[in-house]
């Protein structure tokens, strides 16, 4: 069953200073997708495909140019789904603790009173693995790694069914990125939460997802299940493809050191 | 022709606290030399300390800086013999110069000016896969994208004829598509320029893709220095599993065939 269906979405910005020529920029154009329940999927797409102007047009933080997006759960919509950005350390209240953030929802979407969002906000912070005494820290303390899970607590403490991730393991390092995708898988396992992992890096999706789309020239061009052998066909999705590092270093040809002396030579 | 950079016994410390902890590299000309480590281990500073960049209240002691073995002074290298390219390129121009005139000033440092300034800043720009290089030229550096300000950054340091560049996680900003390219660019330049580089990263597929020797840090401490095929296939300290490990669980799968 989709759990938001998407339906010939456009959206597009205008570009340029205020004393230039405008230029209109078309981002999405009739884009069509189907979220569904408890699934975890990938949408990938390079630097200005259009990847997080979907994801504000499916928060409602902006309301498309045309189009529509049809949430099928049940209301209020904040109740089910939740974001979680990329840059962490703007997405805090620099003057709060990290404690008072991570309970902003529970607040205003629950009716819980203050000594039970305390429990709650202590026991996502073990979820997360962060430490007891981090409730009363402010943003500034942490590290981005810290933060970031911070962000997940935050998006995880009204129990959603579904989390938008925009870019939130971008900024971290490998090590960081595996324990939080881990933790991520733990939270779906448990809770059945859905995830939406918007990223560019297409190892984090295949570690991750179970259904991938590609974002490319406004729409989605691909749409795969995930799986070891999958191979895109879309020129834009094969770059992505072809773009992935190795796993190991490649072995030095005999071509590379005919060049490297013809080169010499020259 | 300048061919190897050596920093020695590089100590740094803020107040009592020892930050990075007696390192000891040697950047060889037509090299990668990547330096990998988790966040917070000292590899930015160790870049910083090498041209004595050192934020406020950091105190270098006892580090000895060598080109080819002759003595050197840090001030007399950067900007010259060697470049830095730093992760965060927006922030690393000045935002109220065009970029035209960040390279006409690298230029004048080196005493060329006029026609002769134009012409080899246009054809540097091409090098660097800047082939728009007049709106480039014309445009300041919030009008342009993370990766074309990266390529500028390395227009600049092959504007200045440095020999060595060090990289401090120069694609980490950058997605997957923008870093293959960037990579593809330094590969070419140590290659046909002879570059040496310092490539700061925390990702070992940037290493696996690029880089020739690998130095380990942790902790301030440089814990394992080794071929990047020994250390891909032997890793030696735990630092080197650990980071190893992430990264293989991360890629196996996308290469299997």
């Amino acid at each position: 069953m989709s759990f938001i269906q998407v339906r010939d979405l456009e959206h597009g910005y205008s570009a340029g200073g205020l004393f230039s020529k405008r230029h209109r920029v078309q981002v999405l154009s009739g884009l069509n997708l189907d979220l569904h329940e408890g699934q975890s999927l990938g949408l990938l797409g390079g630097s200005g495909s259009g990847k997080s102007t979907l994801a504000r047009l499916l928060m409602g933080l902006e309301s498309a140019d045309r189009g529509s997006i049809v949430f099928k759960g049940q209301p209020p919509f904040l109740q089910r789904v939740q974001m979680v950005f990329q840059d962490a350390l703007s997405a805090f209240n620099p003057q709060r603790s990290i404690g008072w953030s991570i309970a902003e929802p529970l607040r205003h979407l629950s009716d819980m009173d203050a000594a039970a969002c305390r429990d709650r906000v202590e026991q996502l912070l073990q979820q997360v693995q962060l430490e007891a005494r981090d409730i009363d820290k402010l943003p500034a303390q942490l590290s981005g790694g810290q933060l970031q899970r911070a962000g997940i607590a935050r998006a995880m403490a009204i129990g959603p069914q579904l989390i938008i991730l925009d870019e939130a393991l971008s900024n971290l390092d490998r090590v960081l990125q595996v324990q939080i995708l881990d933790l991520l898988a733990q939270v779906r396992h448990e809770s059945g939460t859905g995830f939406l992992l918007i990223t560019h890096d297409l190892s984090l999706v295949q570690r991750f997802c179970q259904r991938v789309v590609v974002l490319a020239e406004g729409k989605l061009v691909e749409d795969l299940p995930v799986t070891a052998q999958m191979r895109f066909t879309h020129p834009a999705a094969r770059t992505l493809q072809e773009a992935v590092l190795p796993a190991m270093p490649r072995v030095r040809t005999v071509r590379d050191h005919v060049d490297a002396r013809t080169l010499e030579k020259l | 022709m300048k061919q190897t950079l050596t920093i020695r016994d590089l100590t740094l410390k803020h107040r009592q606290r020892t930050l990075v902890d007696r390192v000891e590299l040697t950047l060889k000309a037509g090299q990668v030399h990547a330096l990998v480590g988790a966040s917070g281990s000292g590899k930015s500073l160790t870049s910083l300390g090498i041209l004595d960049l050192l934020p406020p209240g950091v105190h270098s002691s006892g580090a000895s800086l060598l080109l080819d073995g002759q003595a050197v002074d840090a001030a007399q290298l950067r900007g010259r013999q060697v470049a830095l390219v730093l992760q965060n390129p927006r922030s690393a121009f000045n935002p109220v110069r065009s970029l035209r005139q960040h390279a006409l000033e690298t230029l004048h440092a080196r005493g060329l000016q006029g026609v002769e300034a134009e012409q080899l800043i246009q054809a540097t720009l091409h090098e660097v896969g800047l082939h728009d290089d007049q709106r480039v030229l014309d445009s300041f550096a919030f009008q342009l994208s993370g990766g074309m300000l990266q390529r500028m950054m390395i227009a600049l340091a092959l504007l200045a004829d440095s020999r060595f560049l060090l990289a401090d996680e120069p694609t980490s900003d950058l997605d997957v598509v923008a870093q293959a390219r960037f990579l593809d660019l330094l590969q070419r330049l140590v290659e046909q320029r002879n570059l040496g580089v310092l490539l700061i990263t925390h990702d070992m597929g940037v290493v696996a893709r690029c880089a020739d020797q690998v130095s380990v840090m942790a902790h301030g401490r440089i814990v394992e220095q080794a071929d990047v095929h020994q250390l891909f296939n032997a890793p030696q300290s735990q630092e080197a599993r650990t980071l190893l490990a992430a990264h293989h669980s991360l890629t196996m799968e996308s290469c299997a065939p």
